[in-house]
């Protein structure tokens, strides 16, 4: 339960935060504040600024792959947790924009956009703050799933890597401005120590970490096997890989140096556990990127982020009946996980396909599978045919109510298995699946 | 989940409790009593002055039409009392500490070692926003300074800077005084 602890103290330190964020205004607040309509609407416009920011913060801290917090809450979590908390920020930072002009305005008596023009032309850091706003609107609308939808991910990302311009271009004018920083220096220190917490995170654990740990281990593309159709493994040689910790079900973020691709970087689960001499991912060839990586040529240098991931034969009880279910190619995970529980561990495989074509790595489990003394039992056929419910995999593993369930695969696989999971009385932390093990495109 | 949000609320809670007992805000009242502000006609500037005698002893003079941007002066006409308890007494006026938006100076009338009169001969008011800012915020700062007798005055939010060069100001015009 070490895991739920980290968590939640993570998590009250999240909400701790936000009080002192919401208390530096409470004391800094006076009799003026509340004069009249405007006064009151330019307070509720700086709440609304620095609630904003502080989602923001949390937001960037979300996805800083700070070790902790990704070991407790997963990274597939954190990052659902960011795209739900990110919008809030948004709408909040855009009311006080529109709060604080708003009560300008009225204060002065004045048009909305001469004052607006005036704060922006007088007051000091409001230009690059402005120019932060309109950045962050960018970054935010482009993740709206309609918009998201008719762009490429490499556009996205490049949009969405501004927010962190918007925060830092956005940052000077709260510090100068800001009737709570300016009259109290301890709220001041706090957020000055708020910003720099954060942007130290990102450059240790986005920047610095990865760059060194892809230098140092000297990764290269050794060679590329055809698995099956438009499937392939890549062979990753390195040195003192187990330096690095991971395990089969991790994932990494990789980025292969070739003329085309040096800039894209993506997740893929690793399908072996790592040596210490290799690393081995499998691909499905449906999207363009994993499509350019199969013509990749031998030696290409390879940089990573990772390893990430829960998705580890670490979080079963041990002792358990383990059952490993995997859908097309989002077996290759599992194959890395297989081999890492105890050897006495009883385990089973449903490995649902369509056809036999998709029934990749079957010979490494067959392997496996005499060798740990697993059953492998491939379902292939229509969804009809082999329907995930609670009766159907009983049929198959009389254990299932009592089992770990490891699950990777398309959605609706992984839908349909959680309710039979749910269906059986499993508890939630006996059922394991990961968004980010799974890349079938 | 559940238990996440009850985890973050009490973490706010927690945290704006902390942070308000150990450094309660200091709300005035806005009928505040005692404090006028003395605001004179076409030039845009003004002098603010207060007593806590209720002895006003101030002529608001204002600086020449035209020029918005200069301060407004107050000839101060109060009569010294007898320094009957043998403390000091006089009028003072502090340094000029500028600001991002103008020069703040502050004056102060001594009487026995004690503040008995304060008023602003310089404040911003350059455009319309710093104006209506130095008139909120003005009365306040002059009443905090007859509460506190000292320059550590809490200051107003909203007028960061006015309160922080009233502060640096007063300093200076306390240093003067001797007391």
């Amino acid at each position: 339960m070490k895991k739920r602890f980290v968590a939640d103290q993570a998590t009250l330190f999240t909400g701790i935060g936000m009080g002192f964020t919401i208390a530096i205004q409470v004391i800094s607040l006076s009799a003026t504040d509340f004069a009249g309509v405007y006064p009151v609407i330019t307070t509720v416009s700086r709440f609304c600024a620095l609630v904003g920011s502080y989602l923001a913060i949390i937001g960037v801290l979300m996805i800083a792959r700070i070790p902790w917090i990704e070991q407790a809450v997963g990274h597939d979590r954190l990052v659902t947790w960011h795209r739900k908390s990110a919008p809030y920020s948004l709408y909040f930072i855009s009311l006080h924009v529109l709060l604080v002009v708003i009560g300008y305005a009225g204060s002065d008596q004045n048009v909305i956009g001469r004052t607006l023009w005036t704060m922006i032309r007088t007051y000091p850091w409001m230009l690059p703050a402005t120019v932060g706003f309109l950045l962050l609107v960018l970054a935010g609308v482009s993740s709206y799933r309609e918009f998201r939808a008719r762009m490429t991910y490499e556009t996205w990302w490049v949009l969405h890597l501004y927010t962190y311009l918007a925060i830092a271009l956005s940052f000077m004018h709260q510090i100068l401005t800001g009737a709570m920083f300016i009259t109290n220096k301890l709220a001041r220190y706090y957020w000055i120590a708020l910003y720099l917490f954060v942007a130290f995170a990102i450059l240790i654990w986005r920047v610095l970490i990865p760059l060194i740990r892809s230098i140092r281990h000297q990764l290269r593309v050794e060679k590329i096997v055809h698995e099956g159709p438009g499937i392939i493994s890549i062979y990753i040689k390195g040195q003192n890989i187990l330096k690095l910790n991971a395990v089969g079900g991790n994932f990494f973020s990789w980025r292969f140096i070739t003329k085309n691709d040096w800039y894209q970087s993506h997740p893929y689960s690793l399908s072996a556990p790592p040596t210490n001499s290799h690393l081995r991912i499998t691909v499905k060839g449906l999207g363009d990127h994993s499509k350019a990586l199969e013509n990749m040529k031998p030696g290409a240098r390879v940089f990573i982020e990772g390893p990430y991931g829960i998705f580890t034969s670490k979080n079963a009880q041990v002792g358990r009946h383990v059952v490993l279910i995997g859908g097309g190619v989002g077996i290759t995970p599992l194959r890395a996980i297989m081999e890492e529980f105890p050897n006495n561990t009883q385990i089973d495989v449903l490995f649902r396909a369509s056809n036999d074509a998709d029934l990749v790595l079957r010979e490494e489990l067959d392997f496996l599978a005499e060798k740990m003394s697993a059953r492998v039992h491939y379902l292939v056929g229509s969804r009809k045919v082999h329907p995930m419910t609670q009766a159907y995999i009983e049929q198959l593993v009389p254990q299932f109510r009592d089992s770990e369930i490891y699950i990777c695969g398309p959605e609706p696989l992984v839908s349909a298995v959680r309710e039979a999971a749910i269906d059986a009385g499993i508890p939630k932390d006996r059922f394991h699946d990961e968004a980010f093990a799974f890349h079938g495109d | 989940m559940l238990r996440k949000i009850a985890l973050l609320a009490t973490g706010t809670v927690g945290g704006v409790v902390a942070v308000v007992a150990y450094h309660p805000p200091t709300l005035h009242p806005v009928n505040a009593v005692g404090v006028a502000l003395v605001a004179t006609t076409s030039t845009g500037t003004t002098a603010a002055t207060t007593t806590t005698t209720g002895k006003t002893g101030t002529t608001g003079k204002t600086g020449s039409a035209g020029t918005p941007a200069t301060n407004g002066k107050t000839g101060t006409t109060t009569t010294t009392p007898a320094p009957a308890t043998g403390g000091k007494s006089g009028v003072f006026a502090g340094n000029t500490a500028n600001t991002q938006w103008g020069p703040v100076q502050v004056q102060i009338t001594v009487t026995n070692g004690k503040i008995t009169q304060v008023s602003a001969l310089q404040y911003p008011n350059g455009d319309q926003r710093s104006k209506s800012i130095a008139q909120q915020s003005i009365p306040y700062l002059i009443k905090q300074t007859l509460a506190t007798q000292t320059a550590n005055v809490a200051g107003v939010s909203g007028a960061s800077y006015t309160s922080d060069g009233w502060r640096r100001s007063l300093a200076s015009a306390i240093l003067k005084a001797g007391i």
